[in-house]
């Protein structure tokens, strides 16, 4: 007993001096596995997971209704060689930005109003913002339709002044139409993270821009646009993204060159059942977009230094 | 620290509050004028009529408690807020109309309010590049602004990744490079640590004087003060109290106010009675003080004496020593406060306690408990008029 004893305290001793310091970064690990651990496991599990499922199904076959594991690019090709896939993508590129920009802009002045101009009213139209951001997608495509329909508001009220005999047409079904309902249900969206970035612009650094020699426009330029750009950067690509993956708006509003990428890829999906070709088009969707952001994130933050 | 120090809010009579100019300087030598000036915010009187003159390369303090007015005066000068009425005038010119950027006045925030997306190099550029300086001379002089402020090595830094003490420098490099007519200062050493703030006030004190340039500088710490200014103006509740150099306003308060904020006092509060040849007599809670008057001290009725710490000497009881002081008054010494080089004493004398600080070894001579003599001359008493009165 003795013996043992004896000879277990040698080591022991000699890892008691290292002990409590690994001990310490187990304790570390552990306590970032729990803080991180879920999350990361809820990301993996319902985003990360259904993404490589889809993307091995783009590289795979559809053989009678069925998908075979038979690896090609066929899916790929069709969406990079079909003259109508390419015309649809750059169409949705196009109503995307349009709406993102749209809104990513409209975001940015109502949010500098809010922090520079009305700081009293802050809560309240903050509030009125998340409102707007929980009201029912299609119930404001409905709207717009009644808004801007051949017997809806616009028209019915220039027909009732007298400065139109027929409804003006091009009021609604086409791709300016599509951005603008788009933009509309995007700004709410876009108008948080922007309004956190301009929170992050203390008064100091304005009034010592216009102490060191800056007019308005100079101090907006050089300091309000430059520290606001993280946020604005983020409100613009979630606009984008969200719009160019948006399929509801340009089917309910968009009329023949409204039409975007997302009316096609849930019809290859639920009316063609052709999956690859559906998870390819959406690939191909994403990687475009991606590649755009990073574009313009690149550009902005050397525009605004 | 006695009993008797009471917290004052004394408002002034507009002609002794306002500092004249040197009559001698003409109007063109005035870096700044102000006539004037009020200021309110909603219900708030911020600045109640202030007028103010300050010389060319003067390094001038404004000088009082939060709330008093002095940033609200600051920032009117520097164009970060505009006056209800009054006039103010840099260089000779009125500047009521212009923004801070047609001012040729920088200010060193109390916040340094650095630009975090920016280096150092292109904080301290900032100004040049918005004046258009050309590259190669806004080089050249951002290296000599760094080297004024005396820091090397961190050019390349982001503004973020500063210290205290080297965004305090960066700020005022900032400031200074693009050569103003006036450098407004709004406590710029507030959120540094006691030895640092110590060694930048000299080093401040010695940029001023290498430039030439006039300082104003807003501060609540009358440490701060004493140690830079050639002049210090002392401000309560919207007025400018008094205006003097530091040994002025510290030896000779206008006011119960100014007495108590600049270094410490025995504030003890009197009935002014009969004279006694030059001197008048003062009855301070039973006890009788002989003061010297002078045109501050009311001619009858109630008064503060005031008498600094350090002028007050202590005695063993029944010595003679000191007997040409005019006041020794019998007391007791309650407790002995050691501050290391200084000893801080209270005695009780009747009803009032009077605190004195005496250099370590003559305190020696006395002990807690014991009665002592608490020994002042007439001159060395301040006799003001009590808080609220007209002066």
């Amino acid at each position: 007993m003795s013996a043992t004893s004896a000879k277990a305290v040698g080591p022991r001793e000699r890892g008691a001096t290292r002990a409590p310091r690994l001990s310490g970064r187990v304790r570390g690990a552990l306590a970032l596995g729990l803080q991180v651990g879920p999350a990361t496991a809820f990301v993996a599990f319902f985003l990360l997971a259904p993404l490589v499922v889809f993307f091995l199904y783009s590289l795979w076959r559809v053989r009678d209704y069925e998908i075979v594991s038979e690896w090609n690019l066929d899916a790929y090709k069709a969406a990079f060689e079909d003259e109508s896939y390419r015309r649809l993508l750059w169409n949705t590129v196009k109503i995307a930005m349009g709406a993102s920009v749209l809104s990513a802009t409209l975001a940015f002045a109502f949010a500098h109003t809010l922090r520079f101009k009305l700081r009293r009213w802050q809560e309240p139209l903050l509030f009125a913002v998340v409102i707007a951001m929980f009201s029912g997608y299609l119930v404001r495509i409905y709207a717009w339709r009644t808004l801007l329909g051949d017997s809806g508001v616009v028209n019915s009220a220039l027909r009732g002044v007298g400065v139109i005999d027929q409804p003006l047409s091009f009021l609604l079904f086409n791709r300016g139409a599509a951005v603008v309902v788009l933009a509309n249900f995007l700004i709410p969206l876009a108008v948080l993270p922007v309004y956190a970035a301009l929170q992050n612009v203390r008064d100091a650094e304005i009034e010592a821009a216009r102490d060191l020699g800056c007019g308005a426009w100079g101090t907006f330029w050089r300091v309000t646009a430059p520290l606001a750009w993280p946020g604005l950067f983020f409100s613009w690509a979630l606009s984008f993204l969200a719009a160019a993956g948006d399929y509801l708006t340009p089917q309910l509003v968009g009329g023949a060159n409204g039409t975007m990428v997302g009316v096609i890829i849930t019809d290859t999906f639920q009316t063609d059942y052709n999956f690859p070709r559906g998870a390819a088009l959406a690939f191909t969707t994403l990687l475009v977009s991606l590649a755009i952001i990073s574009v313009v994130r690149f550009v902005g933050g050397r525009i605004l230094r | 620290m006695g009993a008797d120090r009471r917290r004052v809010s004394v408002v002034a009579e507009p002609a002794a509050a306002t500092p004249a100019a040197d009559p001698s300087a003409a109007p063109a030598a005035e870096a700044i004028a102000i006539e004037e000036v009020r200021k309110r915010f909603g219900s708030f009187t911020a600045l109640d009529g202030c007028s103010l003159h300050v010389r060319r390369g003067e390094f001038i303090s404004l000088l009082g408690p939060s709330g008093c007015g002095k940033t609200t005066l600051l920032r009117i000068i520097g164009g970060f807020e505009t006056q209800d009425s009054g006039t103010v005038r840099i260089h000779g010119e009125r500047v009521d109309q212009l923004p801070p950027n047609k001012r040729n006045v920088n200010t060193v925030f109390q916040s340094y309010a650095l630009f975090p997306h920016k280096t150092v190099f292109e904080n301290i550029a900032f100004p040049l590049v918005i004046a258009r300086v050309p590259k190669r001379e806004r080089t050249e002089r951002v290296r000599e602004a760094l080297e004024l402020v005396q820091l090397r090595g961190v050019e390349e830094r982001k503004a973020t990744q500063l210290s205290g003490g080297q965004s305090q420098r960066v700020a005022l490099a900032r400031a200074l490079v693009g050569r103003p007519e006036v450098l407004l200062l709004d406590e710029p050493l507030a959120a540094l640590d006691l030895k640092l703030r110590k060694s930048m006030q000299l080093e401040l004190r010695r940029i001023q004087e290498t430039l030439g340039t006039t300082f104003v500088y807003v501060t609540h710490d009358q440490e701060e003060a004493l140690t830079m200014s050639d002049r210090i103006v002392l401000m309560n509740g919207g007025r400018i109290v008094q205006g003097g150099s530091p040994r002025e306003v510290y030896d000779e308060p206008a006011n119960v106010f100014v007495s108590d904020f600049v270094g410490e006092a025995n504030l003890l509060d009197g009935v002014v009675g009969g004279r006694d040849g030059d001197l008048v007599r003062v009855d301070a809670g039973g006890v009788e003080l002989k003061v010297a008057p002078t045109a501050a001290t009311p001619a009858a009725g109630p008064a503060v004496v005031s008498i600094r710490p350090e002028r007050i000497e202590l005695r063993r009881a029944g010595e003679e020593a000191g007997a040409a002081r005019e006041n020794r008054l019998d007391g007791t010494l309650e407790r002995i406060v050691f501050l290391g080089n200084l000893v801080r004493c209270h005695v009780r004398v009747g009803e009032l306690v009077l605190t004195a600080e005496l250099p370590r070894e003559r305190a020696e001579a006395v002990a807690e408990g014991e009665p002592v003599l608490a020994c002042f001359g007439a001159a060395d008493t301040r006799v003001l008029p009590p808080d609220g009165a007209p002066t």
